[in-house]
């Protein structure tokens, strides 16, 4: 597993053949019957040409015979319907091959994607922060694209049929002309070997280009996503925009062009040789007719069974080192992805609800970073404590609130809560004692109700659950106001679907927060865009939330999941820049350049004339 | 669709919405022009984008559509030489060899060596066609109004006339292909007219039912895909949601991977269930007529063996027409395969052209988009921005948001705008930079309305930073740089612009200083804090010498220290137009939750559901006691 640090190691390139077997493996694995079914069709498949090979060698015989009237009509009738029976055999077995193979590439498809879903669940927060990480997970997300999956299983399944193939028809040539076979087989190699060298040189390409591509489709992004839209006509950007995404078209465009073209001419002269071999084991051939060695109903046979075992050998190169060679490395990228780590601990102790949080010397360094976002942090929040996080942007406040959360893992230091270190807990039944409200939070555009139920998603559908968060996260307003109230689906990107304002749509986050009863409750600038009397309520749910037990705390404090985590105080966690916020707080803690330089109460603060007295200065300026 | 689901609880309500809905919305999907006018319209794009590598590709084809012809002729010649030479020693060898070379020369020209340049030079059409298609459809795009952009049916038809190039592209080389295949096929017919004129005609025949067939299954498919443009995207979206970066930490902490995770695979089910079923049934129907070219087949190889007893046919004849039977039905199994493609792809190109050349949605409030206005910006402006009765409503909503707005933003004048969560106040932003056109009322500049003045008049005067601002992730000078694309090479403008937005600090900071790649997008860049973003936000809009600045919540997400430079700027920033003359006054804009901003206003005005509910200076608002003075009790208490 690729471990994820402070350093970053690359990733490996993928090879071919093991992502070959992996992909097949995996095939059987999620459609076992079917996969077995797309695989064994195949195989018959690819026993088709040399029985018709055969048979036509036999009809030309017989063929010849009649000619000479040495025979009647009726026996070469009956070879002509054996062969008219695999014909039929394979008219019959293709709409099942179709129709298997379509459910398998289905099935692939979303059992990739799921995968690929799953992985992004458990892999660790950092890895998201790994500068490669988007062209990982960019280059994994193309490897499920509905296309590809269907390349895939065709050239995974390719395999076989032409192994069967070159068997069968080149046994059949063996003999009837024990020379010829090789020839033609290794006539048949120069050009699949050429590709591999030319595959991986187009995957690479392709690699080295992604910045590029990344940033043309980020232009186009511009010109076409409803979000950039304002700004790309307030500052009129379509004719700049436009101008850069053809500029770093035609550079990626040429790039490719000049690659390709060069390929080609090596390609079409390997294919000279090909082509030249058959005619080489034809003249062989001719030459053994000539000698009276081989019968002329066997020659022309020959015409037929040459181009199959050359496209027989051919095939199978490619599925390993050409153009299949090519899907596979970039299965291959999937694969890197599915491998990435760290993930996230499948099990692990309890955690104890009523703890302390204790930080001892944490720091944290984002991956591929230099400098440390927080350094030597330490101290304790009691439970039941209300703790406001202070300082200015950039000074640490979110990483910190990522930590405490378990989200990320320090990079130095521990954090313990209720004594364990936090990296021993299971991460679920943490998380069951947690409940957050992020700075940049999701608008999902789902209905109203949903976007505040899945702050627990077991009560999503209810209906009373979610209005009672409401009501304490102020989203009440937000349904008052729209003609349908909960059921109101939001965002226009679906249709029938409402756009609500920046301050709405914080409303709506706070409410999600108050969906769960938790020990620990951390709101990360809750009130940047809410109104001052929205504001002031959250300020007071907040206040209510600890201390005392906090029966306002949440609306139902019974449903709670983990049945003793909505009983005991709740340790509560606001980060904000409206210092007035911290004045209900029972300690203010004061972040600078990811140092803890400050804390004690409001008031405390306030008289020691520190870099929190400072702040306040600056903003109570204002309302004096 | 869009307007049989409009989101509305009375019937009247319905009525209205549909009403507003109808002229964006397609309503019940009419049948476009066909097949053959998609294949003209991509072949005239190809010929005009990409005339050489068109030329070439044609010549590549009609090699390619002579080659199993010629070889079937040339098999005979050479097999009927084999038979009469078989045993003859070197002499019968050396009969054989000119054949011999004749057909590598036919396999040379027609799959081997030559059909390997075909490559490349799809290759270059798609280039050139994704150069000039993407570039067209992007440009459209960024010229639909606001409101059709924000809407899902503009994604809908951006989702679907996506990667025009390669639709056409596909299209071209289906019909290339086609033809060929055609060529093909007639060619290799013709040869059995030794064995009877009726064979060929049965050959020939039997494409007929083949190519009505694939073309009904076409339009079939067609439409299905059309109809699962949105449950795709929604789904897509689920998918999106759990893998993407931004969302990661809070679908842990709420533990949603397993909710959203079970709801993809519904949606998936879903849609899978109808496309498994439609293709089942299309397999099923296609059953006849795989089988028909078999059955063909094989009642000719009977007529065959006859001829061949009758002494019809020399037995060179035989193994060359045998043979040539199984590359016949392969070659039928290709055109029923093209034509299948070809609808497909057919489908595809109607999208795109839907897109290109369809009629630009329209609002009842838009005017003739054809007409544009001549009027240029009035600078220095005199009176200022002028709202009058301003009505403007959401498509799709039960009612407006703004309600008959009256307002006035004179030159050098600071305005605060304040008022609750949804009361209407980005929308005003919106109507007042002309983004959106009133519903009813209007929006005058020194008297002359917005939709009057020539294109890019209005944007060249006006400035505005957002609330929900876009993070433009190319480097940190070109993020605020794009203010201005026009001033955006000097170092010096967007340094100052990002010394009066609060950003310079930080920029300054960063490794590469202003050259700093930020965001996601570009290699080796850093990740910013929101109240970054949000300063690097507030300096594009400084970018601008504009008349009109607004701001839109500029401080919501910024530190105190940060705040109060903001509310400075904003102090500031009615006299900062270029050479500072006093005629030269910008009118400044602010919308904050922050109400000791307001005071630094020279008037606020408070919106409530969607009017003016009260204007003043601060002091006069607070003495009235009304709506402002209580929310401003409600802040004070906490800074007391």
């Amino acid at each position: 597993m690729v471990q994820v640090g402070a350093a970053t190691p690359p990733l490996r390139r993928g090879r071919a053949a093991p992502s070959l077997l992996r992909f097949a493996g995996w095939m059987l694995q999620v459609d076992p019957a079917r996969g077995a079914l797309v695989l064994a069709l195949r195989i018959v498949q690819g026993a088709s040409p040399a029985a018709t090979v055969w048979l036509s060698a036999r009809v030309f015989a017989e063929g010849q015979a009649v000619w000479a009237g040495r025979a009647a009509a009726a026996a070469m009738l009956g070879w002509l319907g054996a062969w008219g029976a695999v014909g039929l055999l394979e008219v019959a077995l293709w709409p099942l091959f179709e129709l298997a193979s379509n459910a398998v590439i289905h099935d692939m498809e979303d059992a990739a994607t799921a995968r690929l879903q799953a992985k992004a669940g458990v892999l660790r927060l950092e890895a998201y922060e790994r500068p490669d990480f988007h062209d990982i997970l960019r280059r994994a997300r193309e490897a499920c694209d509905p296309g590809m999956m269907l390349n895939l299983v065709w050239n995974t399944t390719d395999l076989p049929q032409n192994a069967v193939t070159l068997l069968a028809v080149g046994g059949l040539v063996g003999h009837w002309s024990p020379t010829l076979l090789p020839a033609v087989v290794v006539a048949a190699l120069p050009q699949p070997i050429s590709e591999i060298v030319q595959a991986r040189a187009r995957h690479f390409r392709g690699r080295k280009q992604t910045a590029d591509e990344r940033l043309r489709g980020y232009y186009g992004t511009l010109l076409s996503n409803p979000g950039a839209a304002k700004e790309v006509r307030t500052f009129d950007l379509q004719a700049w925009c436009l101008a850069r995404w053809r500029g770093l078209f035609w550079k990626v465009a040429d790039e490719i062009h000049r690659q390709e073209r060069a390929q080609t001419l090596a390609r079409a002269g390997l294919n000279t040789v090909t082509l030249l071999g058959y005619a080489a084991g034809l003249a062989v051939a001719a030459r053994g007719l000539a000698a009276g060695d081989l019968p002329a109903a066997r020659f022309a046979a020959l015409l037929l069974a040459l181009r199959s075992v050359q496209g027989a050998a051919e095939g199978i190169a490619m599925s390993l080192l050409g153009w299949g060679g090519e899907l596979l490395l970039k299965v291959g990228d999937l694969f890197a992805y599915l491998d990435l780590g760290p993930e996230e601990p499948a099990g692990g102790a309890r955690p104890d609800p009523s703890g302390d949080i204790v930080l001892e010397g944490v720091g944290f360094t984002y991956p591929g970073k230099a400098t440390p976002a927080l350094q030597g942090v330490s101290c304790v929040l009691r439970s039941g404590e209300r703790v406001a996080l202070v300082g200015e942007n950039g000074s640490g406040k979110t990483t910190l609130v990522k930590l405490l959360c378990g989200l990320y893992r320090p990079t130095e230091g521990r954090v313990l809560y209720g004594g364990r270190d936090m990296a021993e807990l299971h991460p679920q039944a943490l998380r069951d004692l947690q409940a957050a409200v992020f700075q940049d939070h999701v608008r999902y555009a789902f209905t109203l109700g949903e976007n505040i139920g899945l702050g627990r998603a077991e009560q999503v559908a209810d209906r009373e659950t979610v209005r009672r968060a409401a009501e304490l996260g102020g989203a009440d307003a937000v349904a008052a106001s729209l003609p349908q109230g909960y059921a109101t689906p939001l965002t226009r990107e679906f249709e029938g679907g409402t756009d609500l304002s920046g301050g709405q749509w914080q409303r709506i986050a706070v409410s999600r927060g108050f969906m769960r009863q938790a020990p620990l409750v951390v709101l990360d600038e809750p009130t940047a865009s809410l109104d001052p009397r929205a504001e002031a309520e959250v300020f007071r749910s907040f206040a209510q939330l600890a201390g005392g037990g906090g029966q306002a705390a949440g609306p139902n404090r019974d449903a709670t999941a983990g049945g003793d985590a909505g009983s005991g105080p709740v340790t509560a966690v606001l980060v904000s820049h409206r210092l007035g916020s911290a004045r209900l707080c029972d300690r203010v803690l004061v972040l600078e350049g990811g140092r803890l330089v400050e804390q004690g109460r409001h008031d405390e603060l306030v008289a020691a004339g520190g870099p929190y007295a400072r702040l306040w200065a600056v903003q109570s300026q204002w309302y004096r | 669709m869009a307007s049989s689901s409009t989101a509305s609880t009375t019937p009247a309500a319905a009525e209205r919405a549909s009403a507003a809905l109808a002229a964006s919305a397609p309503g019940p999907r009419r049948r476009g022009p066909g097949l053959l006018s998609h294949l003209r319209f991509a072949l005239r794009a190809a010929f005009r984008d990409a005339p050489g590598p068109m030329a070439a590709l044609i010549a590549l084809q009609i090699g390619a559509a002579l080659g199993p012809p010629a070889s079937i002729a040339v098999t005979q010649r050479l097999v009927t030489v084999a038979v009469d030479t078989a045993g003859h020693g070197a002499s019968g060898f050396d009969a054989v060899l000119p054949w011999l070379a004749a057909l590598l020369a036919t396999l040379i020209l027609s799959q081997g060596p030559v059909w390997q340049f075909r490559e490349p030079l799809l290759q270059r059409l798609r280039q050139r066609l994704t150069s000039d298609l993407e570039e067209r459809r992007l440009a459209l795009a960024a010229r639909m109004p606001l409101w059709e952009i924000e809407g899902s049916e503009a994604q809908d038809r951006l989702d679907r006339s996506g990667d025009p190039g390669g639709k056409v592209q596909r299209l071209v080389e289906d019909g290339l292909l086609l033809s060929a295949t055609g060529v093909s096929a007639l060619g290799v017919s013709l040869l059995y007219r030794v064995v009877s004129p009726w064979v060929v005609l049965v050959f020939v025949g039997s494409f007929v039912p083949l190519a009505l067939h694939e073309a009904a299954e076409g339009r079939k498919w067609d439409t299905f895909t059309y109809e699962q443009t949105e449950p795709q995207r929604r789904t897509a979206y689920v998918d999106r949601l759990l893998t993407g970066r931004a969302e990661q930490k809070e679908l842990r902490v709420f533990g949603l991977l397993g909710h959203l995770a079970a709801r993809w695979r519904e949606g998936r089910r879903a849609l899978r269930a109808e496309r498994r079923g439609l293709k089942r049934a299309m397999i099923v129907r296609g059953l006849p007529f795989a089988a028909l070219p078999w059955a063909t087949g094989l009642a000719v190889a009977v007529l065959l063996v006859y001829r061949l007893h009758a002494h019809a046919l020399g037995i060179g004849a035989f193994v060359a027409l045998f043979g040539g039977l199984g590359s016949l039905s392969g070659t039928r199994g290709m055109f029923g395969y093209h034509l299948g493609e070809m609808s497909e792809h057919g489908a595809e190109v109607a999208h795109v052209r839907t897109f290109l050349e369809g009629e630009p949605a329209k609002r009842p409030a838009d005017p003739d988009r054809s007409v544009a206005g001549t009027r240029p910006f009035p600078r220095p402006m005199r009176e200022g921005l002028r709202c009058e009765g301003v009505v403007f409503r959401y498509p799709g909503a039960e009612r407006p948001v703004l309600q008959g707005i009256d307002l006035r933003l004179r030159p050098g004048e600071r305005l605060a705008v304040v008022g609750e969560n949804g009361c209407g106040k980005s929308t005003l932003v919106k109507v007042l930079l002309g983004l959106y056109r009133p519903d009813a009322g209007r929006v005058t500049v020194d008297g002359v309305d917005l939709a009057e003045l020539a294109a890019g008049e209005l944007h060249a005067a006006v400035s505005a930073a957002y609330q929900d601002y876009w993070r433009f992730e190319l480097t940190a000078g070109e993020s605020i740089g794009v203010g201005d694309t026009r001033a955006m090479g000097d170092p010096d403008a967007v340094r100052a612009a990002a010394a009066a937005g609060g950003a310079a600090a930080f920029v300054e900071a960063l490794p590469q200083g202003f050259a700093t790649p930020v965001g996601h997008v570009l290699e080796g860049a850093a990740d910013l804090s929101g109240g970054q973003w949000q300063r690097l936000a507030l300096s594009r809009a400084m970018m601008r010498d504009a008349e009109v600045l607004i701001l839109d919540e500029p401080a919501a997400a910024l530190d105190p220290k940060a705040e109060a430079g903001v509310y400075a700027a904003f102090a500031a920033a009615s006299n900062g137009v270029g050479d500072g003359a006093p005629e030269r006054r910008r009118a400044v804009l602010m919308i904050s939750h922050r109400l000791g901003s307001a005071r630094m206003a020279d008037r606020v005005a408070v919106l409530r559901d969607g009017r003016i509910a009260e204007e003043g200076t601060h002091d006069e608002l607070l003495a009235a006691g009304g709506m402002y003075a209580g929310m401003w009790e409600e802040q004070a208490q906490w800074y007391r």
